[in-house]
């Protein structure tokens, strides 16, 4: 795969205000949509250009579809506390009708939203006037029926639900079931399972809060149900273990069924161990028969019939190993990265710092690391790969390639944590602090030369 | 001691203004303040605001590898958070902002220029302020009916009717609201008598707006009325819901009395946070 730029959605300037960091980004089940939430609050949904769909080279363009503010401050009063407005995870449902519904949650709340299009409306009332205005009775003489015609497409996005008041901590996952009646939402103790139709009600599936809360040595980081098996769950922890559990065992599902940890590598071993251990994001494949988690450092793919160890380990950036005392002191030692699948689960693909983000192809046994930035990004043109180069005892990097880059110039600041991949297509949407970058797969032309030569091997995957 | 208690009081006030003039937003562990010195160890902890649930600490003094340093993650915040009984919890909450009002009084007694006695009696009189926000309970359905809706091709917001819109809010006006979210009013309440929100124009940078394959240019929408400031309300169904009520009426806020514009603390409002 050679991956070009298609687009940036977002603001240029530097300055980026707070309430437009990007905080989730999702496709839908089609790839037809795809959805980000902000730290404002505020949802706004792409859409395929229907148009250019079966032009090759053009299918990655998304054009704004809607957009609505989901989430808005509030305030606990018994607490004190102020709840963040910060979407932290958009899910989609899968399409049933000719609406989308999509749950989007922050800290405490989650909403179900209803995405639906008109595109007709009735015009001729007898009493208003075109813009609203009443019309005076007095002056009707006739009466005529209203008919309905065709008018700029509006996209309406109304909650038809919201889910509140089931969590004492933090939400930090939602995964909607394979049986599309229920959902789950986890928080940093608990999980919660949800009818979609019910909203004041929720069962609690799993409860790791111990009675003294001296005792409590791990939370919950992420949690997700088994794409095809509506009974199966996991949830990882921050103390880098990932426990499944089958929620026909027991009502309360805090016996695991299958608990996947890796025993520690002792000469590893350092005061921040524990930290890069805590898992940032747990991912089912497609197929349902391998998992995906994300800690600091690396990314593992693990089988579900093998717990005790993972099957793939794959390094994001390990040269960070060495800095993780100063990553600890500018706090980016906490940053949850997130990671996904491409459709057939053959390639993975995860976010760094320095505008970086990584892919490992796992067939092919290759790994990129590519740029999202607009001054290396010419439209259709491929992405040349970077390269990061670790000071060595010998003064530096030497003689530096023209894309590599030395650890110390990283910036820490430009983090990509948020990447989604298209279900069925090699597209790919990478967010930067503030802004949306659309990636697509180069089109090859028919009668290229299906050999590779030697740069093809530097570049692509 | 009062001379100790000044210094300490100086210090949960530092505490709730960040350096650069914010308003803290805090982060789900309430501030634990009590007058001793263990208590103020944890203060420093919860200082920075919270950006993920994996909090995050700032302690320039620690040194990372010292053993006996508390690891500063989730974990421990909500550990914390638990460890201390609800009581002593309001307790404190309500001391440090008993502080806070206090001291913002006495420095507004300080400083206050004016020749005005009446003005003088009128500042250094208790002000009740009322700590009960505006709205009764943060309103689980509201926006509940509730549409929202856009025009792709129109790329902006449009009225639910249907009907050819005018005029539009702008989208990014109508997200701008963070200066008049209630957080923010009640917060100022707590330091003393400012300027009200709708007289501060606290938006000037450019907002977000996706706008086909392109990238956005900024459009600096300050220039529309305050009108349009206000969040549509079609967002907003009946209940009391305490954004709407905040950005309608600062009056509402009980107890809060027109602004002594000598006060220290009123460039604060204009830093509000975004």
């Amino acid at each position: 795969m050679q991956w070009c730029f298609s687009q940036v959605k977002g603001a240029i300037d530097d300055d980026v205000a707070e309430a437009d960091i990007i905080s989730t980004v999702e496709f839908n089940h089609s790839g037809e949509l795809l959805a980000t939430g902000d730290r404002g609050g505020r949802v706004v949904i792409f859409q395929q250009e229907v148009d250019n769909k079966s032009i090759p080279e053009y299918r990655s363009e998304y054009n704004v579809y809607s957009t609505f503010q989901s989430h808005e401050p509030e305030f606990d009063y018994l607490k004190s506390l102020e709840i963040e407005e910060k979407i932290n995870k958009i899910r989609w449902l899968p399409q049933q009708n000719a609406s989308q519904f999509l749950l989007s949650t922050n800290d405490k709340t989650i909403k179900l939203w209803k995405i639906s299009e008109r595109d007709k409306r009735p015009e001729g009332y007898n009493l208003k006037e075109e813009d609203g205005r009443y019309i005076d009775p007095g002056t009707v003489t006739s009466l005529r029926v209203p008919v309905f015609r065709p008018m700029d497409l509006m996209v309406e996005a109304s909650p038809r639900r919201v889910f509140s008041n089931a969590h004492t901590y933090h939400i930090n996952s939602i995964s909607v079931n394979s049986d599309n009646a229920t959902y789950l939402s986890a928080d940093d103790l608990r999980v919660n399972l949800w009818n979609l139709e019910v909203n004041d009600r929720s069962f609690n599936i799993v409860d790791i809060k111990p009675s003294n809360m001296e005792d409590l040595t791990e939370i919950i980081t992420a949690a997700e149900f088994h794409p095809h098996q509506c009974n199966t769950l996991v949830y990882s922890s921050s103390k880098g273990n990932i426990r499944l559990c089958d929620m026909r065992a027991s009502a309360l599902c805090d016996q695991h069924t299958k608990l996947f940890e890796e025993p520690e590598d002792p000469s590893n071993r350092s005061f921040f161990s524990e930290i890069i251990s805590s898992i940032s994001d747990v991912k089912f494949s497609h197929s349902g028969r391998y998992l995906m988690t994300r800690d600091y450092l690396t990314v593992k793919i693990w089988d579900l019939s093998m717990e005790n160890r993972p099957l793939e380990t794959y390094q994001v950036h390990d040269y960070l190993r060495s800095k993780l005392c100063s990553l600890y002191e500018n706090d980016c030692l906490f940053d949850k990265f997130e990671c996904c699948w491409n459709g057939n689960d053959s390639v993975v693909m995860t976010g760094s710092y320095n505008n970086f983000f990584r892919m490992f192809d796992r067939d092919q046994r290759r790994d990129a690391t590519l740029e999202a930035s607009r001054e290396h990004s010419l439209p259709l043109q491929p992405l040349k790969p970077r390269r990061v180069c670790t000071t060595t005892g010998g003064g530096g990097c030497g003689k530096r390639k023209k894309d590599e880059i030395s650890v110390d110039s990283l910036d820490f600041n430009k983090k990509i944590l948020h990447t989604a991949w298209h279900p069925n297509d090699n597209i790919i949407a990478v967010a930067t602090i503030n802004n949306l970058y659309i990636f697509q797969d180069k089109v090859s032309e028919p009668d290229s030369a299906d050999d590779l030569s030697a740069s093809d091997m530097m570049c692509t995957i | 001691m009062p001379q100790e208690k000044m210094e300490l009081d100086l210090e949960i006030t530092n505490s709730l203004v960040q350096p650069d003039g914010h308003l803290r937003r805090s982060n789900s562990a309430p501030m634990i303040n009590g007058l001793s010195d263990t208590c103020q160890v944890f203060q420093r902890e919860v200082l920075r605001s919270r950006r993920n649930s994996t909090t995050v600490v700032n302690r320039p003094n620690m040194v990372p590898s010292s053993p006996i340093r508390l690891p500063s993650t989730r974990l421990h915040q909500i550990k914390q958070e638990e460890g201390v009984d609800v009581m002593n919890r309001e307790t404190a909450h309500e001391r440090e902002v008993q502080a806070a009002m206090q001291m913002s009084q006495s420095w507004e007694e300080s400083l206050n220029l004016s020749d005005n006695d009446l003005e003088k009696s009128a500042s250094s009189s208790p002000r009740r302020i009322d700590f009960v926000p505006v709205s009764p309970a943060p309103s689980p359905t509201r926006g509940i009916g509730k549409k929202q809706c856009f025009s792709p091709s129109l790329q902006s917001l449009v009225s639910s009717n249907g009907l050819t819109p005018s005029p539009i809010p702008s989208p990014t006006r109508r997200f701008s609201r963070r200066s008049q979210s209630p957080i923010n009013c009640i917060r100022a309440s707590m330091l003393g008598p400012i300027k009200r929100k709708g007289e501060v124009d606290t938006e000037s940078q450019p907002k977000r707006l996706f706008q086909g394959t392109t990238t956005m240019l900024s459009t600096d929408v300050s220039h529309l009325s305050d009108v349009s400031s206000c969040p549509s309300p079609e967002l907003l169904d009946g209940s009391l819901s305490s954004v709407g009520s905040s950005t309608g009426s600062p009056g509402k806020m009980e107890g809060v009395s027109p602004s002594s514009s000598n006060s220290p603390f009123t460039s604060l409002q204009d830093l509000s946070p975004k």
